[in-house]
């Protein structure tokens, strides 16, 4: 069930009503779990199975941690080590498998050929963001952070939210878990807020990620025969395609949980306004960015163990947040030059000769190129492909792009906003003569979009 | 005034206030209930041979705007491509041989392919205004002729019109499509804005959101996007709607319709047997029915023609069951005092297939129905 559908609009039109119904009984938390799941099995019923394994785990190990006198640190693995490994059969055993097979010359069986009983080997929506989740919770109960859950139901509830279940933000049990112990107080405030938010992410989705997504398809279809300019500007828009269409998922989620009175961190603070990499990565997925830095960079070492430590272990958290995207040598390359570039950014800080003053917009281009240069991987479907894309766009051949003059306009906008929010000149921003026809055009232009069931992009991962 | 930003839980400044959004949800109402109702009123000169030209079959508000602007001495002739004139130019349709037989003007209220069913949702909601006038309905009983074309078997078909079909209230077997596809449809019949933004994107877009127009490929090779560096706005303000009489050469000029095309010619072949299916099991014989009580209680005064089918193209059995359905029909119809006529087959060469006439076809059966006694009298009755 997608956000932009009207099968969600009723869906959740009924959740509310439900909601505020059981507002005075305990069942209300009930209520939550069953829409969730409700909603989850939408996708496939089959997947189901997993988030209820997956969450019975969790909670199960942490209650046997509680135990007096029982290995924290053993049923701490036995979490991690399950939580991985369905996500490593579903997410990762063909990419392994065919790898293998062509390394050694063996013909080990693929994934969808050990399946039980006749199912379909398929990668189960949302498992890379339920899963962290999940474990997020059991690694900080161990690490003394949080308090155990007593009550299966509300922890099934954290860890299977519907706004945020199938892409995120990846909440941590302390922020989220809370707020499932007493009934929501939902305010006018929030109500208007939360729809808001929804409104906004609809348009980055329906106007702006689809839009991109028309001129981005037709050139990455076949690199071989697209021109420099075209791959340009085709590597160009996919960064916002990118931005837009996660960005608006996060969006519709924290402002459809901000309207049944739940708070849900940002995911995003504008990235593109970043002036260094680093600076991106603090603003771009911000929920996964942090999970990676809080449960595999700081455990190995972080930047506590001299800088050629620091180093290996900024590579290594990157290649994994590649794989985590998805099964494939690109993921695994866009990861590797994220943490070269983060490597060398590090590096460099410590020579004076790049502490000279840039001008911001300068630093924000430069920035804004190199993500993009990580993004060739990232669309292309092999490495081969992103080759060419590289090539193509050195070899200087340039020919008219055709490229939307209407869309260059709209993400010009929308950039230029971003570059003022991020200014002193924010408060011109919050002049309701400006946000309320902002908000009305938007409403009126999601008509005449065409929303003919796009998915996500991240819901891949 | 300004409004307060938690600036750890914002990357935009686009938050109203409760206050903000009563207003925007005004001004979205405003043009909301407004422009379709503008739009709908706003004149358009509709020649007397006009008809929704073929590219717009499915630009509902067009039919909308042609039925609300019909004038009171106007008789909209309603039915599908045999009423619309599936073979034939707008000249030559049943409606322009009847204005043009007698001093009564009739208004071409077909639309290309369309049948029962979708005929039930096209006057259910988007032709509201036809009331309290003499309408003239076909009843085409080819649809009752299999039970595919009744869209009662459950095999999946693809058909046209899937949006005019009932989404929610009546199951129709051989449609199986998805909630969300069924809840798309029922809000795009129910909300008139949604209809009249479709108009937009069908007239002035290549049926197309603006988005996507820019996108546009033109048939060129190599690859040539002609729209890319135009302003869809602009293009939308400059350029009228194809469903004006100026941009109607495009249906003019249609080849595949007019004495002149290679698709006007008598039908040829062996006769066909047909599998019948009887009315009381017909989804598109209820839904006529359906149609004409809706018709009737918005105190309009009713005739209906039924056929005629060309009866030169099926064996004796499918010959006999199909006068069976048609003596059936009457009797229906009788029962709700009902004016109708059922006029016997037009001569073989007259027909291009089962049930549509060609132009000599046309002309011929406006001449006999404008001698008969029972449509005379009802189109005399006040």
């Amino acid at each position: 069930m997608l956000f932009h559908t009207w099968t969600f609009f009723c869906f959740f039109a009924v959740v509310l009503i439900g909601l505020v119904l059981l507002r005075k009984t305990p069942f209300w938390v009930h209520w939550i779990l069953g829409s969730s799941y409700f909603f989850y099995g939408w996708w496939n019923y089959y997947y189901l199975a997993l988030i209820i394994y997956s969450t019975a785990l969790d909670f199960f190990t942490v209650r046997q941690m509680e135990r007096p006198g029982t290995r924290k640190k053993l049923w701490l693995w036995i979490s991690i080590i399950n939580n991985l490994s369905l996500l490593g059969f579903f997410k990762y055993a063909d990419f392994f498998i065919s790898n293998i097979n062509d390394l050694t010359g063996l013909n080990l069986s693929s994934a969808s050929e050990i399946m039980p009983f006749g199912l379909d080997y398929l990668l189960p929506v949302g498992i890379s963001f339920y899963t962290f989740q999940s474990m997020s919770y059991t690694i900080d109960y161990y690490r003394g952070k949080i308090k155990r859950e007593t009550s299966f139901i509300r922890f099934a509830a954290f860890v299977s939210f519907f706004p945020q279940l199938v892409a995120g933000p990846i909440e941590r049990a302390k922020n989220l878990l809370p707020q499932f112990h007493k009934f929501p107080k939902i305010k006018r405030q929030d109500i208007a807020g939360g729809a808001s938010l929804f409104i906004v992410g609809l348009f980055k989705k329906l106007a702006l990620a689809n839009y991109a997504a028309l001129y981005v398809d037709r050139i990455y279809e076949d690199p071989s025969n697209a021109n420099g300019a075209s791959l340009t500007l085709a590597t160009f828009a996919f960064a916002w395609q990118i931005y837009f269409d996660f960005s608006a998922y996060t969006d519709m989620a924290r402002g459809s949980a901000r309207i049944m009175g739940f708070k849900l961190s940002l995911n995003f603070k504008n990235p593109y306004t970043s002036t260094s990499l680093s600076e991106f990565w603090s603003r771009w997925h911000i929920s996964l960015s942090t999970w990676f830095r809080d449960y595999v960079y700081f455990p190995l070492g972080g930047n506590k163990k001299g800088s050629k430590r620091t180093y290996i272990n900024l590579l290594s958290v990157f290649i994994i947040s590649g794989l985590w995207h998805g099964a494939a040598w690109t993921f695994i390359a866009w990861g590797l030059l994220h943490g070269v570039g983060l490597t060398a950014e590090k590096a460099l800080n410590n020579v004076k000769f790049t502490k000279i003053r840039l001008p911001r917009l300068i630093k924000i281009t430069f920035t804004f190129l190199l993500v993009c240069a990580g993004w060739i991987f990232f669309r292309s479907r092999s490495i081969d492909e992103a080759l060419v894309v590289y090539r193509k766009i050195f070899s200087l051949e340039w020919n008219d792009p055709q490229f939307p003059l209407f869309l260059l306009l709209m993400i010009g906008a929308v950039w230029i906003y971003q570059l003022i929010f991020e200014s002193k000149m924010k408060k011109v921003l919050a002049e309701n003569w400006i946000r309320v026809p902002l908000l009305f055009g938007m409403i009126i232009y999601l008509f005449f979009c065409s929303s003919e069931g796009e998915q996500f992009i991240y819901f891949q991962f | 005034m300004r409004m307060k930003n938690n600036k750890s839980t914002a990357s935009n400044a686009l938050f109203l206030r409760p206050k903000e959004w009563i207003a925007t949800f005004i001004l979205v109402t405003f043009i909301f209930i407004g422009l379709p109702i503008i739009s709908k009123n706003s004149n358009q000169i509709y020649d007397s041979n006009y008809r929704i030209p073929y590219q717009l079959s499915n630009d509902y508000w067009s039919y909308t705007k042609l039925t609300s602007q019909l004038s009171e001495r106007k008789i909209p002739v309603i039915g599908d491509s045999v009423i619309w004139g599936e073979y034939v130019d707008e000249n030559s349709s049943l409606s322009h041989f009847l204005s043009d037989l007698s001093d009564v003007n009739f208004t071409n209220a077909g639309m290309n392919g369309l049948y029962p069913l979708a005929l039930e949702g096209l006057v259910k909601n988007y032709a509201k205004s036809i009331k309290k006038r003499k309408v003239i309905l076909h009843l085409n009983l080819l649809w009752m002729s299999s039970p595919e074309r009744d869209l009662s078997t459950t095999k999946e078909q693809t058909f046209n019109h899937p949006q005019l079909i009932p989404q929610i209230t009546r199951e129709v077997p051989s449609y199986h499509a998805t909630t969300e596809k069924r809840l798309s449809r029922f809000a795009a019949n129910s909300l008139p804005f949604l209809s009249f933004v479709k108009h937009i994107k069908e007239n002035h877009f290549s049926q197309r959101s603006p988005a996507e127009w820019t996108c546009l490929q033109s048939e060129a090779n190599p690859e040539k996007y002609p729209n890319s560096y135009l302003n869809p706005l602009n293009h939308l303000l400059s350029t009228g709607p194809l469903s004006t009489k100026d941009k109607l050469n495009l249906s003019i000029k249609d080849i595949e319709r007019g004495v002149d095309s290679p698709r006007h010619k008598p039908w040829s072949g062996s006769q066909r047997s047909l599998d019948w299916i009887s009315l009381e099991n017909s989804l598109q014989w209820n839904a006529f029915k359906n149609l004409s009580t809706e018709l009737i209680s918005r105190s309009n005064d009713l005739f209906v023609l039924i056929g005629p089918l060309n009866n030169h193209m099926f064996n004796k059995m499918t010959t006999s069951k199909a006068n069976q359905l048609r003596d059936e029909a009457s009797e229906w119809l009788k029962s709700m005092h009902i004016d109708h006529w059922s006029p016997d087959p037009l001569p073989s060469n007259h027909y291009a297939d089962a049930s549509h006439p060609l132009t000599h076809g046309y002309e011929m059966l406006a001449k006999e129905l404008l001698k008969n006694k029972s449509f005379t009298d009802w189109l005399q009755s006040r």
